[in-house]
């Protein structure tokens, strides 16, 4: 055979011989790579094989072709602005691409691509592999700069002729015009900055996407974050194509389940999200192999429509998740072992091999963005100046805002929202929500503090003033104002952009307090954002929250078709439980990944999951409920929380509810949720409703798990002792205690100002509860804003020994401080 | 140089790398690869060869001309 190839060459490295190490030979990308071939092996994390070309090949083939003269002329007409960026950046790119490689460095490339093709298929002679051929900048003197993304990637390369050409493309892509510019800004100067060329296996991706071991959204540390797509990966990468997402909480991942009647040993499965994107179009091989990379004249990448195309994707590929479950947890746990090795958060794109179905990583680099973030701080706002009054209502949190008005009446206005303006609307419609992520705030005329549109925009951290009556009316689209939540519970809309500061709270100066303080959920989505706060758990969750936000069909619509006589509504059902073999575990799963979501947010601090307090009306309002519901009265004090539950118009339904509990307790292992019974009017019902829960696998005392019982029926607090014989713990719902020992309608507005938790009335009842239910062992809370609007109802709260107290996350920090002093003066008496 | 010459460096080349071709063996017309069973590695050694003993400059943007023996042939004379 040849002479060059028995020889070690100094232009090619193989990624298993080179480590991070070696970055000024090879570049971050292919050193990362090579890290992990080298490292990652004995966690079995599959990474596609190849080589990479030295920086030297690249130093070498400028001087041999005499471009440096060349390249440094054209930078210096461009610099002295005789030349544009556009025409030096060309002339530099077609330079390079059309030097020439001496025949030893061919030599060179060719032996280690046929070595490549030979190792990838060992039986097929003359076997011509196909490539990815990727670009990575290496600075000698900076081996920790990034040139991420700058550079060009050329995929599925076949042939020896077509990767020479692409490794000269990918040399010239060291001087495209967003390069050049980034060099010039970070003052690197440019004949110090090398390039490697990575050749790497290319896998033919039937799916593939980007994975981080952090939410990208809060950087909440503990989970894993997976996206993916059909086809390969540049269509996440690109953004054209909503992916679908998964999530995985990492401490639960391998841990074997606490069962103790198994012999087997089994894990729990602790997936916490699946959400489905769109995925309109994939990216895909070409099938023939008669194809040739081309130049354009144009642009200056290689023409590569011919070794991947863009189709759109079927029906199914658009309904169906791109990853099983154990292709999910396989990732995710690779990603754990990738971050274990570098030692913090990374960044990694993975790949599904059409052929063989197996998974491989092709890429990892550190995370940057979330994982330097400081999370230890939340953000305060004032207003610095005023001006006229527009409208006003009621603030949901804190912030404030400024916008230009975007009124939205009717469903078609939705699809045009601009970014960062502001929502107006008589109210919110729960599949606003990717609408109301884009909002710079929300401004209601109905609704009030618990409406949709508060909770969302809470979770949200949107600024939202609600219930403003007249605020469609008053305020033109393309009007400017200023949204301010900062005056306390009172929201005001100014006339035009007003100046406002922001201050920050040190997480870490929050005081210590002995009562637990705990925070309100309500939909899973961006229930991360607090998981800085320094909470002792969530006392709050509303199961029925979970059900309009990621379900929207009544439960018993699922279990009983037949009863659903109106063939469009059985059509938009069939639509959703698409995918699911039964439509009861449509319900099921989507539940579990919305609580198991909740949970994984404070676990295993306890997270109170209430199980659903729909009134009928609200239930009628789901998607099938007029074919399930009775039309009643009085709602609020109808057929409601414990009384549904072993009801035959719910009993199944609250079955399906507790199964989910069951999945996400016994199958993800967050067995730090506590469930809880709402409105429960007698002992007898409290019998019932455990004996239906235990029927469906909740069994009190099983596995751990305790059950709640809210406290908001006068009934309740008499018969408290009795409720402490069925129940571990009692959670106050101040809100309905308080309706009902005044007999107010908490909605009236007439008799708005008599409605108030600190009646003398509503505390000795508070009072009394507590003192019982400490009597009997158990353990009571409370859950609403009182205690954080109003320092004296904080201080009661804890002079009658609460032992915790629940509050919506943006008012936590002020409370903590009402509730320290509140525990001095206690202690001080 | 003469046709003759360099038809014979030509075949020289080509017997560096696979010494059991001989001129009467193949077709001049057709893919001169195929012809001498040529995998890329082999081409590049041929041509480098080539270069040596003709001294004539074969760059990279030329490889597409010279896909038979004919035109290596007509190349070579081109380039003296």
């Amino acid at each position: 055979m040849n002479k060059q190839s028995e020889q070690e060459s100094n232009y090619i490295l193989w990624f298993d011989q080179i480590s991070l190490s070696d970055l000024e030979l090879v570049g971050g990308k292919n050193a990362s790579l090579g890290e992990m071939i080298v490292h990652m092996a004995k966690s079995h994390v599959q990474v596609p094989i190849g080589f990479a070309t030295s920086a030297q090949l690249f130093i070498d083939f400028l001087a041999q072709n005499n471009f440096n003269g060349k390249i440094k002329h054209q930078l210096d007409e461009y610099q002295a602005g005789r030349q544009s960026l556009l025409k030096a950046g060309r002339a530099i790119r077609d330079l390079i691409a059309g030097g020439d490689f001496t025949f030893q460095q061919q030599g060179d490339l060719i032996s280690a691509y046929q070595a490549l093709s030979k190792k990838i298929a060992p039986s097929q002679k003359s076997f011509h592999a196909s490539v990815a051929v990727r670009s990575s900048a290496t600075a000698e003197d900076l081996p920790e700069a990034s040139f991420a993304g700058q550079q060009e990637s050329y995929l599925n390369i076949i042939g020896i002729d077509n990767l020479l050409l692409a490794c000269k493309h990918c040399f010239a892509s060291l001087y495209t015009d967003r390069a050049i510019v980034y060099r010039e800004k970070q003052g690197f100067e440019h004949d110090k900055v090398a390039l490697s060329v990575g050749i790497q296996q290319m896998i033919n991706a039937e799916a593939a996407g980007v994975m981080f071991t952090l939410d990208t959204e809060t950087g909440f540390n503990k989970v894993i974050e997976i996206n993916g797509a059909w086809g390969l990966g540049e269509t996440i990468v690109k953004g054209s194509v909503i992916p679908d997402k998964f999530m995985v909480y990492k401490p639960l991942l391998n841990t074997v389940k606490k069962t103790l009647t198994s012999q087997k040993q089994q894990y729990y499965s602790p997936i916490i999200e699946k959400q489905c994107g769109s995925k309109l179009e994939k990216m895909c091989f070409v099938t023939s192999t008669d194809f040739e990379i081309k130049v354009t004249d144009e642009s200056d990448h290689l023409l590569m429509t011919q070794s991947t195309e863009t189709v759109k994707t079927t029906n199914q590929e658009r309904t169906c998740l791109v990853l099983s479950d154990s292709e999910i947890l396989q990732l995710a746990n690779w990603a754990i072992s990738i971050e274990r090795h570098y030692g913090k958060a990374m960044d990694m794109e993975w790949v599904k091999d059409s052929d063989s179905g197996q998974l491989y990583i092709v890429q990892a680099r550190p995370e940057t963005v979330e994982s330097q973030k400081n999370h230890s701080v939340l953000v305060n706002f004032q207003l610095k100046e005023t001006s006229k009054m527009l409208v006003e209502g009621s603030s949901v949190g804190s912030a404030i805002s400024t916008g230009k008005v975007f009124k939205v009446t009717n469903p078609e206005d939705v699809e045009h929202f601009p970014e960062g303006a502001m929502l107006v609307t008589e109210k919110t419609d729960p599949d606003w929500l990717p609408l109301m992520r884009k909002a710079s705030g929300i401004i209601t005329d109905s609704g009030g503090p618990t409406s949709h549109a508060a909770i969302v925009s809470r979770e949200l951290k949107i600024a939202a003033i609600v219930g403003c009556e007249n605020a469609t009316d008053m305020l033109d689209n393309g009007r400017k104002v200023t949204l301010s939540c900062a005056q306390g519970s009172h929201g005001i809309v100014y006339d035009g952009f007003l100046d406002f500061e922001t201050q920050e709270v040190n997480l870490s100066d929050i005081p210590d307090t002995s009562t637990d303080i705990m925070i309100n959920a309500a939909i899973p989505d961006g229930i991360f954002k607090w998981w800085s706060l320094p909470v002792a758990g969530i006392g709050l969750t509303r199961i029925e929250f979970i059900i309009s936000s990621q379900i929207g069909v009544h439960p018993m619509a699922l279990l009983h078709s037949e009863k659903v006589t109106d063939s469009k509504v059985k059509e938009k059902i069939a639509q959703l439980c698409q995918g699911y073999e039964k439509g009861s575990d449509f319900f099921v799963e989507n539940l579990a990944l919305g609580v198991g979501k909740i949970a994984a947010s404070q676990y295993p601090k306890p997270v109170i999951v209430r199980m659903s307090d729909f009134k009928s009306n609200e239930y009628r309002g789901l998607l099938a409920g007029e074919f399930f519901e009775l039309t009643e009265e009085n709602p609020m004090l109808g057929l409601r929380g414990a009384s549904r539950y072993y009801h035959p118009l719910y009993r199944e339904a609250f079955q399906l509810e507790c199964q989910a509990i069951v999945k996400v307790r016994e199958q993800m292992g967050f067995d730090n949720v506590i469930v809880m019974i709402p409105f429960c009017r007698t002992p007898q019902e409290a019998d019932k409703v455990l004996e239906v829960m235990s029927d469906a696998g909740l069994t009190r005392g099983e596995e751990g798990l305790q059950v709640y019982v809210m406290c908001e029926i006068p009934s309740n607090v008499i018969l408290a002792e009795q409720f402490a014989q069925r129940f571990d713990g009692f959670s106050i719902g101040s809100n309905d205690l308080t309706q009902l020992v005044l007999g107010i309608d908490r909605d009236s507005t007439e008799l708005k100002s008599l409605f108030d938790a600190r009646n003398e009335a509503v505390k000795s009842m508070i009072a009394q509860v507590i003192k019982v239910a400490h009597k009997c062992g158990c353990k009571v809370g409370i859950c609403g804003q009182a205690p954080s609007d109003h320092p004296e109802f904080a201080e009661f709260l804890v002079s009658c020994g609460i032992d915790s107290i629940s509050l919506n996350p943006d008012s936590v920090a002020k409370a903590s401080m009402h509730i320290a002093l509140a525990e001095k003066a206690s202690k001080g008496k | 140089m003469k046709q003759e010459e360099f038809e014979q460096l030509i075949i020289e080349a080509i017997q560096e790398v696979a010494p059991e071709i001989e001129l009467v063996d193949i077709d001049v017309e057709e893919d001169i690869r195929d012809e001498c069973d040529l995998d890329s590695m082999d081409f590049i050694n041929f041509l480098e060869a080539l270069q040596k003993s003709t001294g004539v400059k074969i760059s990279e943007a030329d490889y597409g001309k010279l896909d038979t023996f004919c035109h290596v042939l007509a190349f070579l004379e081109e380039q003296q």
